[in-house]
């Protein structure tokens, strides 16, 4: 690549989502010092509107969470795409079916490189997926919850859990940025209510916008976890056995006012995979800020393939392909680079970059940390009938949780969860094809039973239903279900596991060549302890709530179950995962086992940083894109403060 | 003349209703509106009234106008239609029937559509007629200040949404646009004070720059209806918005009703929003409607200094929304310039539009793009696109065939003025007519003026036709796509303002019953999220 | 001027109110204006059914789907206007859904079953109508199919709905999204007092308290 060819900036990023927005956006802000930045997306470019997005989504025959987006999740046969042609694939939901099920169509094996964009070796399926446009993961939920303190030293406070390490830094650092990402994303929240577990604001401090309406279906789960005995809840292994539990709303780029020239949410139910209404924020809402300022780029589809290392050590350019027309390459010469392409395609394009043989072990990883400790929230989900109706399928998908568990004494001995309280029923969990309702209604028009609301008195096992009906009977008959349909969801903390890793497939590659990511994950004990944590509280809940669990029975094939025991049975778990991907390229004050510093800074290589999630080094119980989003604008401070210095 | 003359005796029998109402119809011309008591009302509709007694009463088979004839209008016609609405301005209230010439060869629907697209029509002309109260539109100029344009009518939402949330009267004189103190003459320019929704549409969707290489400019403005309420709920400020007395306010603003026994007519809610397109020589003036205008650009960067330009703006675009009782979910309508932007058929048509070039070689610009970012104007530019782009957009719903025959019809009755440049694209009007609508207890059940505003499960009242987008004011979200693309109600039933809920916080009472939902739904307008001030949080 | 057979009945019992209470011809004015003609003929757009026939067929499928969903038919397809012909709602998704099935034989019969269920007073009607429906599996399926249509907006295939209750192993049941349309029509969440997911047409905050009842979505009193 000859040197004179390159675009030049002052900065060089990689990725187009949440990190890399906020910081093109941030390092503009002053615009009496404009800095010249330079976004490489892998994907496609901001569109003029969401009608391409919302068509897509509406006519989804599966609505996964990467539905909307592109590239398409399945073929004209609703198929799924062979990544190998996929010029910047990603992992879809799609992918996640067991293996070597030929009745398991639409969803692929987990395992079969030809429908499965990560090459997963297992021992148990990495259960998370991203997007790769511009915006990143647009698909978000929504929630903007900060870490607790004690998140930040987990080596400090549970000494007795060797994987932990601390963060090079604490709440108190963090705290003002917190403040500012909340700005940004426009976070709706209450600040009493958000006063637990240590988590505190500033004199004067306000969230931007008044908290979101709790649903009916949150105060429902608050009435039963209101009273408790100290019995009840010893399980927990609390400091002291809570005899109530609180449910708090969840802070949530959602907003409840006008804000930034955007709607309040309505209630559309959608957050996952798309707001119709861009009530909830999603990064293309910066990226165009960043762009309006004249001094930032977005060049999409430029596929980033190798950081380039000269021989002082520092990166002397990014290479990259250019698709979705003439192919072509190129490369962009800048002061600083970013990485923000999130935590797979972060390592793997570090990785990737062996520099003919100079970092055959790829860039900034001197450390051999960049794609380990592999983090998810594995998420289990419960699921059941309450005695009257909750009045699901209402407001956003989920306004309320329950975080005053996820810090404790026990933390010792088993991970922490916190609990997402599910406003949209049985839409995701209901299993068979398609979600609900279209498995529930299916059941009753058609005499079937896959959702197992219409059960045959006959014990054996039929697959048929009792009922298929017509007319008023059907509707009231589905209206008598749904409305009572309830789920709640466990985010579990996961322990960093060297051996959970993203390394670089040997054989598989993408429709440009590239090797595509390899893989290895399992959960810890002390993950799989924190899942029979909250399956105890699951009982204790569905006891004070009457609801009539409907959680499946694991089948033996599903690659996600794991068995334990439990007060003497053996109770079968199966995980999701919560689109949470963190720690491949984890902070630390020390270079020999951390790849960036506390400012996201690479230790190997003084002008690159690395930002976003993959720089966690534990991954908590909260969902990590507040927490992300105010590395980034501490990041973006620092670069302005050290190497954009007047 | 016959026509006429029928016409204003049914008129006069009216009155003999009611001495006030008799006032405001018969001779006198003052402005408009002068006050909710004197309040005129067009009455005429797109039928013949069959009872004299009543003139919102319809002969289905006697059109006002026949559309489907090719024969010109007859001049008693138009003199009858183009006299009403110099003197009884704009409708206050729809009249619209499921039925009409075509009889049973369109359904109910389709005979309601092109009642509200008279309706349309009517307040368009109305609005646009010379402020005076006196001349008819046919005989004005291209410059002649119209109804909308004399703040006695109308004022604009900047002048509403002060700085800092302060209260004002309708009689206060406009301020000049910061930085034009010594130009703005304020009896005959309009001022504009740039903002951010001035040059680019709603959440921020996009400029839109004119072949020339000028930026379109957006403006909102509204009556003294929806002014009055404004002051008195105190929603021009923030702060005003979210006071203790105002979390337990819903907001419902007046509408529109007819005089009818014994009550005085009055217009109700309406609000109105234009675009404009900068015209660069005397040769264009001649096609639209123009206005002088004093600009008050952006602050230069890193200074409060505002520059301050002159320009002629023609008028391209014309929005209207019009609460009346009987459609509390608002009528909305939208006109434009017909040298705007071709259809997908006319694409190849030799013709200087405002907003496409025509190309017939293989290499042709995209085709309803945003332009580069930035899109915020540099104020050294005066309004002028920084760049070569031009903005290259083509209608992609087209007009139906039955706008297209009203049209043709009522540009003819305004021919020789610059008003036979004008075209409608369509009404958008709630279908489902009991939907939020309050009505008395006793029977015969008669609505109220006030609106359900907790209506579930669909505020919107199934609105007729599901998609409306103007080429100038919602440029870059026309299609079909369920919300996501362009609908006056859908996306105006989003609107919110920022009223806080009541102080104590939960919704429900300690024995577990739901209190009064908190309300912050703004009555379908996005002007209230405009007032300035600080927000408490 | 063809023969057009004669009007379709009106599909429920209207309310007396008239649609424009300040004045204007009322409803019953207009049909009795009109009740030479028929509740037919569509104007311009070109998927319409081209005859009266056709157009009369819609009036009677939209009966069919009330009586087969349990929804009224002004909820289905018009709000306050009489016979749901083309281009008489604006939404309109009778007409896809029509264009879905009208071509099949077994349509035919549907259409008859209902035909006939009109003779009888109207509470019997709809029970009358599912229970013909159900004598036949080709009837009885492509009603299936049909219901599916209104409360999912999918299509799911009569055969394939045959397959899946009596082949001893069934393949996962696969349908298609009609359109977008259809998908934010659908009535399922309706049903359950909610709405679909990602089409909500109501105001901030309406999940704080509990939703009207189940008629005010279904049959809209």
């Amino acid at each position: 690549m000859a040197a004179e060819s390159c675009i030049e900036c002052d900065v060089a990023i990689v990725g187009a989502g949440f990190a890399g927005a906020l910081i093109a956006n941030e390092l503009n802000k002053d615009r009496g010092r404009p800095i010249e930045v330079v976004i490489l997306e892998a994907g496609e470019g901001v569109p003029p509107n969401i009608n391409d997005y919302m068509e897509r989504f509406y006519t989804a025959k599966i609505k996964v969470p990467e539905s909307p987006y592109t590239p398409p999740v399945v073929d004209k046969d609703d198929k799924p795409i062979n990544p190998s042609t996929v010029n910047a694939g990603r992992p879809t939901s799609i992918s996640l079916g067991p293996k070597g099920d030929p009745k398991a169509p639409p969803f692929g094996d987990w395992t079969d490189p030809k429908q499965s964009y990560l090459i997963q070796k297992g021992p148990r399926p990495f259960a998370s997926t991203y997007d790769r446009v511009a915006g990143g993961t647009s698909h978000w939920l929504g929630t903007c919850l900060r870490f607790v303190p004690a998140d930040f030293k987990m080596k400090t406070n549970y000494p007795s859990v060797p994987q932990f390490v601390d963060w090079p830094i604490s709440y108190d650092d963090l705290n003002e940025c917190y403040g500012k990402a909340e700005e940004e994303l426009g976070v709706s929240a209450d600040l009493q209510e958000q006063s637990f577990l240590g988590i505190h604001f500033p004199d004067n401090y306000k969230y931007p916008m008044p908290r979101i309406p709790r649903s009916l279906v949150d105060v429902e789960v608050d009435k039963a976890l209101k009273s408790l005995s100290e019995d009840q809840t010893r399980f927990l292994e609390m400091e002291k056995p809570p005899t109530s539990i609180a449910v708090r709303s969840l802070p949530a780029a959602r907003n409840s006012q006008p804000y930034k020239n955007r709607r309040a949410c309505a209630g559309n139910t959608n957050c996952i995979p798309i707001c119709p209404i861009q009530a909830k924020y999603d990064p293309t809402i910066t990226l165009n800020d960043a762009v309006e300022t004249g001094h930032v780029k977005i060049l999409d589809r430029h596929v980033a393939s190798e950081i380039v290392v000269s021989e002082n050590g520092r990166i002397s350019q990014i290479n990259f392909i250019r698709h979705g027309g003439p192919r072509a390459t190129g490369c962009v010469k800048a002061k600083i680079y970013v990485i923000a392409a999130h935590a797979i395609e972060t390592p793997r394009l570090l990785l990737m970059s062996k520099n003919g043989g100079r970092t055959p072990n790829g860039v900034a990883n001197t450390s051999d940390m960049v794609g380990r400790n592999l983090m998810d929230h594995p998420y289990y989900v419960v699921w059941g009938l309450t005695r009257t109706p909750i009045y699901p399928y209402r407001g956003p998908l989920i306004t309320s949780g329950i975080g005053d568990l996820c810090d404790g004494p026990f933390r010792n001995k088993r991970a922490a969860f916190r609990g997402d309280i599910g406003n949209e029923g049985w839409n995701f969990i209901v299993g068979g094809v398609g979600g609900d309702p279209n498995v529930t209604t299916l059941d009753f028009v058609n005499g079937l039973n896959n959702s197992r609301l219409n059960p045959r008195t006959d014990p054996r096992g039929s697959p048929l239903g009792k009922d298929a009906l017509f007319g008023k009977a059907l509707a009231d008959k589905l209206n008598e279900k749904l409305t009572r349909q309830f789920r709640i969801g466990f985010l579990v903390e996961q322990t960093p596991d060297l051996d959970n890793r993203v390394t670089l497939s040997r054989e598989f590659k993408d429709g440009l060549g590239l090797d595509r990511p390899e893989i290895s994950y399992n959960l810890s004990d002390y993950t799989r302890q924190g899942f029979v944590a909250a399956y105890r509280l699951k009982n204790l809940l569905f006891e004070k709530m009457y609801v009539d669990e409907f959680t499946e029975k694991v089948a033996p094939d599903e690659p996600t179950r794991f068995d334990e025991l439990i007060d003497g049975k053996i109770v079968s778990f199966k995980y999701y995962g919560a689109g949470h991907i963190m720690g491949t390229c984890r902070m630390g004050d020390d270079p020999k086992t951390s790849v960036v510093d506390k400012f996201q800074r690479s230790h190997d290589h003084k002008n690159l940083y690395v930002v976003g999630s993959s720089t966690f080094p534990t991954g908590a119980t909260a969902n990590p894109t507040l927490t992300l989003a105010a590395l980034c604008l501490l990041t973006a401070k620092h670069m302005l403060d050290t190497d954009f210095r007047k | 003349m016959r026509s006429t003359a029928r016409y204003w005796r049914t008129t006069v029998m009216r009155d003999h209703l009611s001495a006030a109402a008799v006032l405001s119809v018969v001779g006198v011309l003052s402005s408009f509106p002068a006050s909710p008591a004197q309040a005129r009302c067009n009455l005429m509709h797109d039928l013949r009234s069959t009872n004299l007694s009543d003139p919102t009463s319809a002969d289905p088979a006697k059109p006002t106008i026949d559309f489907n004839s090719n024969k010109p209008v007859d001049a008693a016609t138009k003199d009858e239609i183009l006299n009403n609405i110099t003197e009884t301005g704009i409708p206050c209230q729809e009249t619209v029937t499921g039925d009409g010439p075509e009889g049973a060869k369109k359904t109910q629907l389709q005979h309601r559509q092109r009642g509200f697209d008279f309706y349309s029509w009517l307040t368009f002309l109305a609005l646009n007629s010379p402020a005076d109260g006196r001349t008819r539109i046919d005989k004005s100029m291209p410059n002649t200040k119209a109804i909308w344009e004399d703040r006695k009518n109308f004022k604009q939402l900047l002048d509403v949404m002060l700085p800092d949330g302060a209260a004002s009267n309708w009689t206060d004189p406009k301020k000049a646009p910061p930085g034009c103190e010594s130009e703005f003459k304020p009896d005959t320019d309009m001022g504009i004070e740039i903002i951010e929704e001035s040059y680019n549409q709603p959440f921020k969707t996009g400029a839109l720059i004119d072949q020339q290489g000028n930026y379109a400019l957006f403006d909102i403005l509204m009556n003294k209806d929806m002014f009055d309420y404004i002051q008195e709920h105190k929603l021009y400020s923030r702060a005003g918005q979210q006071s203790a007395v105002n979390s337990k306010l819903k907001v419902d603003f007046p509408a529109g009703k007819n005089a009818a026994s014994g009550q005085a007519g009055q217009p109700g809610g309406i609000i109105i929003k234009v675009s404009w397109k900068i015209l660069d020589s005397e040769a264009e003036n001649r096609k639209f409607h123009t206005v002088d205008a004093v600009i008050s650009m952006l602050p230069d960067h890193g200074s409060t200094q505002r520059r301050c330009v002159r320009k002629t703006l023609g008028l391209v675009g014309f929005h209207v929304m019009h609460k009346t009782v009987t459609r509390l979910q608002w009528i909305w309508t939208s006109f434009e310039h017909v040298d705007n932007v071709p259809e997908q058929s006319e694409i190849r048509k030799q013709k200087a539009w405002n907003f496409y070039k025509v190309c017939n070689t293989r290499a042709c610009p995209p085709v309803n793009e945003t332009p580069p970012r930035p899109w915020e104007p540099k104020p050294a530019l005066g309004l002028k696109f920084d760049g070569t782009f031009r903005s290259q957009i083509v209608r992609t719903t087209p007009l139906t065939e039955e706008t297209k025959k009203m049209n043709r019809k009522f540009q003819e009755i305004v021919r020789g003025s610059v008003w036979e440049n004008y075209m409608l694209l369509s009404t958008q009007w709630p279908s489902d007519f009991r939907c939020a609508q309050k009505t008395t207890h006793e029977p015969p059940a008669q609505p109220l003026p006030d609106t359900d505003l907790e209506k579930e499960p669909d505020i919107n009242c199934a609105p007729a036709p599901t998609f409306l987008a103007n080429s100038t004011l919602e440029t870059y979200s026309q299609g079909k796509v369920p919300l996501a693309s362009s609908s006056c109600m859908a996306c105006h039933g989003n609107a919110t303002s920022y009223q806080l809920s009541p102080r104590e916080a939960d919704q429900f009472e300690p024995d577990g019953k739901p209190k009064a939902k908190f309300f912050n739904q703004t009555d379908f307008t996005f002007m209230l999220e405009k007032a300035r001030g600080e927000t408490q949080k | 001027m063809t023969h057009l057979p004669p009007p379709e009945p009106r599909l429920t019992p209207h309310d007396e109110k008239e649609d424009e209470p300040l004045g204007g011809v009322t409803r019953r004015g207009v049909l009795a204006g009109a009740a030479a003609a028929t509740a037919a003929v569509s104007i311009g757009a070109s998927d319409t059914p081209a005859t009266a026939q056709a157009a009369g067929d819609m009036v009677t499928f939209v009966q069919l789907s009330a009586a087969l969903t349990g929804i009224a038919a002004r909820k289905l397809a018009t709000p306050n206007f009489d016979a749901p012909v083309p281009n008489s709602d604006p939404v309109d998704i009778k007409r896809e859904y029509f264009q879905q099935v009208s071509k099949r034989p077994v349509f035919r019969s549907l259409l008859q079953i209902t035909r006939d269920a009109q003779k009888l007073p109207e509470p019997q009607r709809a029970d009358a109508i599912i229970e013909q429906v159900k004598a036949r599996p080709d009837t009885k399926y492509l009603a299936r199919s049909i219901v599916l249509m209104w409360y999912l907006g999918a299509w799911y295939e009569p055969d394939h709905l045959k397959t899946l209750v009596e082949s001893p192993n069934p393949p996962p049941p696969t349908f298609k999204v009609i359109s977008s349309k259809a998908y934010t029509q659908a009535w399922a969440l309706r049903v359950a007092q909610a709405h679909p997911m990602g089409f909500s047409e109501m105001q901030f905050g309406y999940w704080a308290r509990p939703p009207s009842d189940l008629p005010a979505f279904i049959t809209g009193n």
